[in-house]
């Protein structure tokens, strides 16, 4: 690209032809106000707040402006400063202010514009009181009346190619909404409403507008939370369950409170303490959750090992028989439902491996109740996950325990004791997981208690359920599923060939029989490079064991549609696809502090490898704690294992969304 | 080339695009021609406009001579299609003279009905949303219909009487004329066809009007269009060739709360300034008129935000009716205005 010299605020910059005023003004770190602008998305033009003012030109808005050679801009101005005002005064009359009980408050840009440009923020009367929130699910909280149509996250959820939403509407009744939703009257101007004035409603032909026919019932929210890390001002959450978690440890009431840590959280946390991208934080978070008052606390990349070692075994299985190629990663539920919902011809192609924390969940609630001595009704897990729609999985029926099923079944010697009505038991079932907190909730949890997570002294993860692999540990990262796979994979295809069954992988004796009678074996390969990165689809020929594997990662639900459509038409063949519906994987997750952009994302990334390069094992097969549940738990037993680490499938309708409620406060389930 | 000499042809005559934006129509065409890409061109006969009606005019007239006109302009540049834009209203009325015509000159022209009958979807790049099937607003520019118009493509926007003119020179019948549309209260609707360059007050006096104090005159459109008094009329027009006359005595509010409510109306609701503003500018003047309260300050933000900052002209120009109204046909409001405002300097609007 060639370079051009433009001046900002008298002083001299290069920059090259396709960059805009913004682009430079960001690299070169001066401050111009912006919000429409994410760097993920198109730049769309409609805050207008990023203005400058050019010599001969005017104002105009950075973000759409390309630079040229010789262009004399300010950044500041009287004319600048009357226009943002008035600008950001008016998306404050959009925009109800509920910042006491918003996630959002440290993050708010528009709050920190108000502070920098001293606003008066009700100058403006507010428009929006009336207007809904709505839940999508049992995921997604959106309040429209915090919402100041800046449309990021129509096309994130378009990039997303679920298009649940859309906008609708004209001028000042221009409303953003889930598709299918009725029009409420919640505008001023609606008859019920005291301010209401004079727009005619009555025989408007332009209620006509949406171009687009609806058809609304084929379009359903998967939960992905892409929205909610792509909105400027918080109008869209995690369905919260902060309060019900603190209200448990305000008062435990003889309940086992444990925690678990997903892979991706360690290394995003402490952005949201003003910590670098990247930051591994594994022993503070365990020191900050033993602060919070939990009784233990886990890793979710145990369960990851776990969703590993099913889910390779699976895939040497799927590909010596003559199933129809490819399998595809499930451990994350937003790319399931996607499958469910919009593709359900693929869902006999999903590996019926959990997902980590659907792993480790069921195994806390039974072999680990059973160590504790405790009845397992008496156990809460929470989860502390880098995503929004894991608050959906964990009520997803595949996802309960049958108590009595598992005293009947499993070889639980205390519970039996503990529950001495286990006759009753009898199709009693209870959550694997209790709750999801995103990295988000997790955070706003810490502020409120004045934990500075970056300065406490680290800590260990409790034992027996915190040993990992590094296999586990990038997990986090896309890619990271398919090359944890492929290692233990590696080895099983190996077993396989050498004993002609995985029988010692199910009988979880590898480990040992590595060391005798596998002795031959070279070790397994370790690195698979040729998945790793931010690329939206990355595809290889990969040799595992003796076989070669056709296979492809994609991130981001657009991505893997481009990857289902072209399956679906011959024009591509695999056998192993790994999908993370979220841009670079669940390190850019829904649930993620924000900002997340590529940048971010990139060294949360980098951050999850670092952890698996430093770790003594990093295989699941080679985890001590995952084969000692082989051993002593399942023991061969393959109905047992299909009951506790794997899920049922199956075509989903709509679930659409609901009206929640427009009060402030408490808008949980 | 008999084509190549028709853009240089229309290069001489100098031709300026007939819709509002003043573009040198030559240099539209050499633009989308130097693309190797596949090119469409489209006649926007959208004429939303209060007050501008002689697209309608042409097309009762001289139907063949605009496709013809079209035809020359597909060739010329290479288009593979074309599209006939019209508002709901004429799609009704010339749907089927167009048609067969079309057939006639063996053209690949589809005609299209715009869904609204609005204001903002006669704006080129509105348009070009419109025909895509999308929600009815203005895309950025750049990049210009030009190089990226419709599906992506170069693409030839040019208004009804464009292709007319277009035609005309191809003939060499060309007389450096155009259409001016004249309408009011108590006056009939006409068209007339006269020379480029000619005062308002030459263009009034054509239509056998004179000037005088009993009227004021909005010039350039119902909406978009300048007031001035019957002594400003020495001035040539800028864009849309079209006059309203008022009564002098017709009451301002309605006047007022009419224009203010035009653009609250029309507005997409893309961007900030305009979604909010129109709308918050409309209730600060029906609050004037009904209650005799405004924030002067607050007035004078809303505007120079719209006026300065709006993503597209409608925004920009939301405004241009009121101001001048008050500025030079009705003074006195001013000062009403100040006296009010430092009372309610703390109230809100």
């Amino acid at each position: 690209m060639p370079q051009i010299k433009l001046s900002i605020n008298n002083k001299e910059y290069t920059a090259e032809l396709n960059e805009t005023i913004l682009d430079v003004a960001l690299r070169e770190n001066i401050f111009i106000a912006h919000l429409c602008k994410h760097p993920d998305l198109k730049i769309q033009g409609n805050c207008r707040l990023c203005l400058v003012e050019i010599d001969g030109l005017g104002l105009t808005t950075a973000c759409s402006t390309l630079v040229k050679e010789g262009l004399k801009i300010k950044t500041e101005s009287p004319k600048i400063e009357r226009a943002r005002k008035t600008n950001l005064e008016l998306i404050f009359s959009e925009h109800i202010e509920k910042c006491s009980t918003c996630l959002y408050q440290d993050n708010c840009a528009i709050l920190k514009y108000a502070k920098k440009f001293n606003l008066n923020i009700a100058r403006f009367p507010d428009r929006k009181k009336n207007y809904p929130v709505w839940q999508f699910g049992d995921s997604i909280q959106f309040d429209s009346s915090k919402c100041i149509d800046c449309r990021n996250c129509v096309e994130v959820c378009q990039k997303q190619a679920c298009n649940f939403y859309e906008i609708s509407e004209r001028g000042v009744e221009t409303i953003v909404k889930p598709k299918g939703t009725a029009l409420i009257n919640c505008h001023p101007n609606s008859p019920e409403d005291e301010e209401g004035s004079c727009i005619n409603n009555a025989n408007d032909d332009n209620n006509i507008v949406d171009a687009l026919k609806n058809n609304s019932d084929k379009f359903d929210c998967t939960y992905c939370g892409q929205c909610v890390v792509h909105c400027p001002v918080g109008a869209i959450s995690g369905v919260p369950h902060l309060g019900s978690v603190e209200k448990l440890l305000q008062n435990k009431d003889d309940k086992i409170l444990i925690a678990e840590i997903a892979p991706s959280i360690r290394v995003s946390i402490g952005e949201e303490f003003g910590v670098e991208p990247g930051k591994i934080m594994t022993g503070q978070l365990a020191a900050s959750i033993k602060s919070m008052g939990f009784d233990w606390v886990f890793d979710v990349n145990l369960g990851a090992d776990f969703t590993t070692y099913e889910e390779a075994k699976e895939l040497v299985g799927w590909l010596n028989s003559g199933k129809k190629r490819p399998m595809f990663t499930s451990c994350c539920p937003a790319w399931v439902k996607f499958v469910e919902f919009y593709y359900p011809e693929f869902i006999n192609h999903l590996t019926t491996a959990n997902s980590p924390h659907m792993c480790s969940g069921p195994i806390i609630k039974t072999y680990f109740a059973n160590y504790l001595k405790v009845d397992p009704r008496d156990i809460v897990v929470v989860s502390i996950m880098p995503c929004t729609s894991k608050k959906h999985e964990i009520n997803l029926d595949t996802h309960t325990i049958d108590l009595g099923w598992c005293l009947e079944r499993l070889n639980l010697p205390n519970l039996k004791t503990i529950c001495p009505d286990r006759k009753n038991l009898q199709g009693i079932k209870i959550k694997a997981v209790d709750y999801v907190l995103t990295t988000r909730e997790y955070a706003h949890l810490l502020h409120k208690h004045k934990i500075d997570l970056p300065n406490l002294k680290p800590q260990d993860l409790d034992l027996p359920l915190g040993v990992y692999s590094g296999a586990g540990a990038i997990y986090g990262a896309s890619g990271g599923v398919m090359e944890s796979a492929l290692r233990s994979a590696d080895y099983f295809f190996r077993v396989m060939d050498e004993v002609g069954s995985l029988d010692p992988v199910i009988n979880g004796e590898n480990y040992e029989l590595k060391n005798k009678r596998f002795s031959k074996l070279e070790r397994s390969r370790v690195e698979f490079k040729e998945v790793r990165g931010q690329a939206g689809i990355k595809s290889a020929e990969i040799k595992v064991g003796n076989r070669k594997l056709k296979i492809a990662v994609a991130n981001g639900l657009g991505n893997a549609e481009k990857i289902l459509k072209d399956l679906k038409n011959n024009k591509v063949n695999y056998d192993y696809v790994e999908v993370m519906a979220c841009p670079g994987g669940c390190v850019g997750g829904g649930g993620q502090p924000i900002p997340t952009n590529a940048q971010i994302r990139a060294k949360r990334a980098a951050a999850v490898y670092e952890i698996d390069k430093n770790l003594p094992i990093r295989t699941a097969h080679e985890n001590p704690s995952v084969l000692e549940v082989y051993q002593k738990y399942f023991k061969g037993d393959e109905d047992l294992i299909e009951k506790i680490l794997h899920s049922k499938f199956k075509q989903q309708e709509r679930e659409g969304f609901c009206v929640i409620s427009n009060s402030i406060g408490n808008p949980e389930k | 080339m008999i084509f190549n000499n028709l853009v240089k042809k229309i290069e001489k005559q100098k031709l300026i695009g007939r819709g509002c934006n003043n573009f040198p129509v030559a240099a539209k065409w050499q633009t989308v021609k130097k693309s190797a890409k596949e090119k469409f061109v489209i006649c926007n006969v959208s004429e939303s406009e209060p007050g501008v009606f002689k697209d309608k005019y042409i097309l009762e007239r001289w139907p063949e001579q605009v496709i013809t006109g079209m035809g020359l302009a597909m060739k010329n540049i290479g288009a593979t299609k074309g599209f006939i834009y019209l508002n709901p209203e004429y799609y009704q009325q010339f749907n089927d003279y167009l048609v067969p015509e079309i057939e006639v000159q063996k053209l690949n022209i589809e005609i299209y009905q715009k869904p609204l009958h609005d204001y903002i979807g006669g704006e080129e790049t509105a348009l070009l949303n419109a025909l895509e099937g999308r929600r009815i607003e203005p895309r950025l520019k750049p990049p210009f219909p030009t190089t990226n118009g419709f599906e992506n493509q170069p693409t030839l926007v040019n208004n009804c009487e464009t292709f007319y003119a277009v035609y005309l020179i191809s003939k060499n019948q060309y007389q450096h004329t155009r259409f001016y549309c004249l309408s009011g209260a108590n006056f009939k609707a006409e068209v007339k066809e006269l020379p480029l360059k000619i005062t308002v007050k030459k263009m009034l006096e054509n239509f056998g009007h004179k000037p005088n104090p009993k009227y004021f005159y909005q010039v350039g459109g119902g909406a978009a269009g300048f007031c001035y008094n019957y002594r400003q009329l020495n001035r040539p027009f800028d864009g849309i060739a079209s006059v309203i006359i008022h009564q002098i005595d017709t009451p301002e509010k309605d006047l007022i709360i009419h224009w203010a409510n035009f653009f609250a109306h029309e507005s997409c609701g893309q961007c900030v300034p305009c979604r909010e503003g129109t709308y918050r500018l409309k209730i600060i003047l029906e609050n004037y008129y009904t209650k005799g309260i405004m924030d002067q300050k607050i007035f004078d933000d809303l505007i120079f935000s719209l006026q300065n900052t709006s993503f597209c002209p409608l925004g920009k120009i939301s405004a241009n009716a009121i101001l001048s109204y008050w500025r030079n046909v009705k003074k006195p409001i001013t000062k009403a205005r100040d006296t009010i405002s430092k009372q309610n300097l703390n109230s809100k609007l």
